[in-house]
């Protein structure tokens, strides 16, 4: 049984425009992926495409006007929705957590970067005060944060963005959760500072057997640092599979284009013609979601793609996914 | 020469952001700026365009030295220097149509008839691929891409012989990214215009550009041309830069050179060599005075004094 299974899962916004109508932005429309035990997980696609929104689902963190309009979230086979607020504020915060974005805006500022770790594990688990401080001093050993000991005491406004990045790792950590989320977990960092973090996020993972999910448009994020990608497009995802397979032969137009467009490509096989707009999620057309951009686009396409299944779990959602 | 930057120097307050540096961009040329946050790229970037007073060195700009144009005489001349930022959002005046947008610069720097202006910005649109439709709206109608073609076609309005683009594609996704490189692309093969390139991302310079300064802390610490500079990059820390570049290929082997360390503070730069303090291979020597820029081949050089040993090649 996989660690983590969403099947289906719809997420729509409801609101009532200046006429008082209700409208409807369908932004989740049937998302479907598991995690292993132990595995990493890639989630790419443009802005909009629903990476963040997805994550913020499977917490349980949306708020109205976003709703969970269908499918299910299994997370160490209980049904998340099924819990009561009281135990699902536990299973986050200790079985799954996320490590945030912008790491000097997701720190309390005028609490010191110690207290903070000690309040995270003291919210979840009865811990003296004392003990919890010691376990935060190594949680920022583990993080490698030179002199953990000094940092304890800092200040959030006194770390580097490096520095930030690590705390939110080691905050995220510190209740040794089975999964964890991070959204875009360096974008803002330098290149070596990235790839530092990236580095020490990978090596915690393994060394205590946790289960992660990256929600990147950073290619080449994916590419060395994910077992597993799945794409995005307008609330669903498209391809999944081993990076290595993915990356190998893409089964879908959309993540063909995707990988075609980055500069390294480009350099070396020119110019493909991409992009374009996403589909308006207030009135999404029938069949494919991806047919108006689609340089395969055919008179099938304004049938619902079913997905095609591959080998080692490689599956794409196109009529075509199948021919070479 | 289009544009010859010489020792700039600039400081706000206590920090220095940028500390002598040399910069040429010939005639259709494309320069790229590289560096991490702190290096001074996009410092450089409104030095050379006067948007900041430099606090020494000299700017040539067309043969004539702007360092201390008087504002008015300045304000011709950027027709011929334009600049495009990284936030087409920011960059926009968000209660003029695109229409107008692209007017301005005509209305400012040439005699047009109305009605010639009109067909003017209908060939902008057209040159940036934008429909015509959006040449009646407003900004926040469009996408990011629509908008950084807005900016762009707007720099292109008046003929530039230089445009500087600040991080033009580091705010959009991927595909859009792509079509913004490709524009580019064709702007230079058909305008023969000269581009500073300022960005981070190794990947779009190695794309774009003819020839690369690689920034640490204000110093140029290595320059040549692109494709020389990333297949044998000489100075320790462009390894160390591009080392942690993450091509798009799983396949792609990674051969890391850890970084050790903080950047020093801009404020309390050491006397010697700024990567010093983080460099595998640094002698006491490096710490004592700055390294001069040691040359490497036709126009390639960096500012290491190991490279006299051969010992500037950091071990994998």
């Amino acid at each position: 049984m996989s660690l983590l299974a969403v099947e289906d899962l719809h997420v729509h916004f409801a609101s009532r425009g200046l006429d008082n109508q209700l409208r409807v932005a369908r932004a989740l429309n049937g998302v479907s992926f598991e995690v292993e035990e132990g595995e990493v997980l890639g989630l790419v696609g443009e802005t909009g495409a629903g990476k963040s929104l997805t994550a913020l689902a499977l917490l349980g963190l949306l708020q109205p006007p976003a709703l969970v309009a269908g499918g299910r979230i299994r997370f160490e086979g209980r049904e998340l929705a099924a819990l009561a607020s009281g135990a699902r504020d536990h299973v986050r915060g200790t079985r799954l957590t996320m490590i945030p974005q912008s790491p000097h805006t997701s720190l309390d500022p005028l609490t010191r970067v110690g207290d903070q770790l000690v309040r995270m594990q003291r919210e979840h688990r009865r811990l003296s005060k004392a003990e919890a401080w010691r376990r935060a001093g190594e949680m920022l050993a583990e993080v490698r944060i030179p002199a953990p000991e000094q940092r304890l005491r800092a200040w959030p406004h006194e770390l580097s963005g490096g520095m930030a990045q690590r705390v939110l790792i080691a905050m995220a950590l510190v209740n040794q959760p089975r999964l964890v989320i991070a959204d875009e977990p360096t974008t803002g960092l330098d290149v070596t500072v990235q790839a530092e973090v990236l580095d020490t996020l990978r090596e915690l993972v393994r060394a205590h057997g946790m289960s992660a999910i990256v929600i990147t448009h950073d290619l080449g994020i994916v590419a060395h640092y994910c077992d597993r990608i799945a794409v995005m497009f307008a609330g669903i995802i498209v391809e999944q599979g081993p990076t290595r397979a993915v990356f190998r032969e893409q089964r879908h137009p959309y993540t063909r284009a995707l990988i075609a467009s980055t500069p390294k490509r480009i350099a070396e096989r020119g110019f493909a013609h991409v992009g374009g707009t996403p589909p308006d999620l207030y009135a999404l057309p029938a069949g494919c979601l991806y047919r108006d951009r689609c340089v395969q686009a055919a008179d099938i396409c304004v049938q619902p793609p079913l997905n095609m299944r591959f080998n080692q779990g490689h599956a794409a959602l196109c009529h075509f996914a199948a021919e070479r | 020469m289009i544009l010859e930057g010489r020792n700039l120097v600039k400081r706000f307050g206590n920090v220095h952001a940028v500390n002598g540096v040399d910069i040429t961009v010939a005639a259709g040329e494309a320069v790229g700026l590289v560096g991490e946050s702190g290096s001074g790229k996009s410092t450089i970037g409104m030095l050379v365009t006067r948007l900041l007073p430099a606090t020494a060195g000299s700017i040539r700009f067309d043969g004539r030295d702007i360092t201390a144009l008087p504002e008015a005489e300045m304000r011709a001349l950027r027709a011929k220097l334009q600049i495009v930022f990284q936030d087409p959002w920011g960059a926009l005046n968000p209660r003029m149509r695109i229409s107008r947008a692209l007017e301005e610069p005509l209305l400012l720097h040439t005699q047009l008839q109305a009605s010639e202006r009109a067909s003017r910005v209908k060939e902008l649109a057209q040159k940036v691929h934008l429909p015509p439709a959006v040449l009646e709206r407003f900004p926040n109608e469009l996408s990011g891409g629509q908008l950084q073609r807005v900016c762009i076609a707007r720099a292109l309005a008046t003929q530039p012989k230089l445009i500087v683009l600040d991080e033009p594609t580091s705010s959009l996704d991927l595909s859009v990214r792509a079509g913004i490189l490709q524009l580019l692309d064709e702007i230079r093969r058909t305008s023969g215009v000269a581009i500073l390139f300022i960005s981070h991302d190794l990947d779009t310079v190695e794309l774009v550009t003819d020839r690369v300064l690689v920034l640490y802390l204000g110093n140029v610490v290595e320059q040549g041309a692109t494709r020389e500079i990333f297949a044998r990059p000489a100075h320790p820390y462009t390894q160390t830069l591009l080392s942690a570049n993450l091509p798009p290929d799983p396949e792609a082997k990674l051969a890391r050179h850890p970084v050790i360390g903080e950047t020093p503070s801009p404020i309390d730069l050491p006397p010697g060599c700024a990567f010093a303090s983080r460099c595998p291979v640094a002698i006491p020597a490096c710490r004592e005075a700055r390294p001069p820029a040691m040359p490497l081949g036709e126009a390639h050089s960096a500012a290491c004094i190991r490279i006299a040993e051969g010992a500037n090649v950091l071990a994998s």
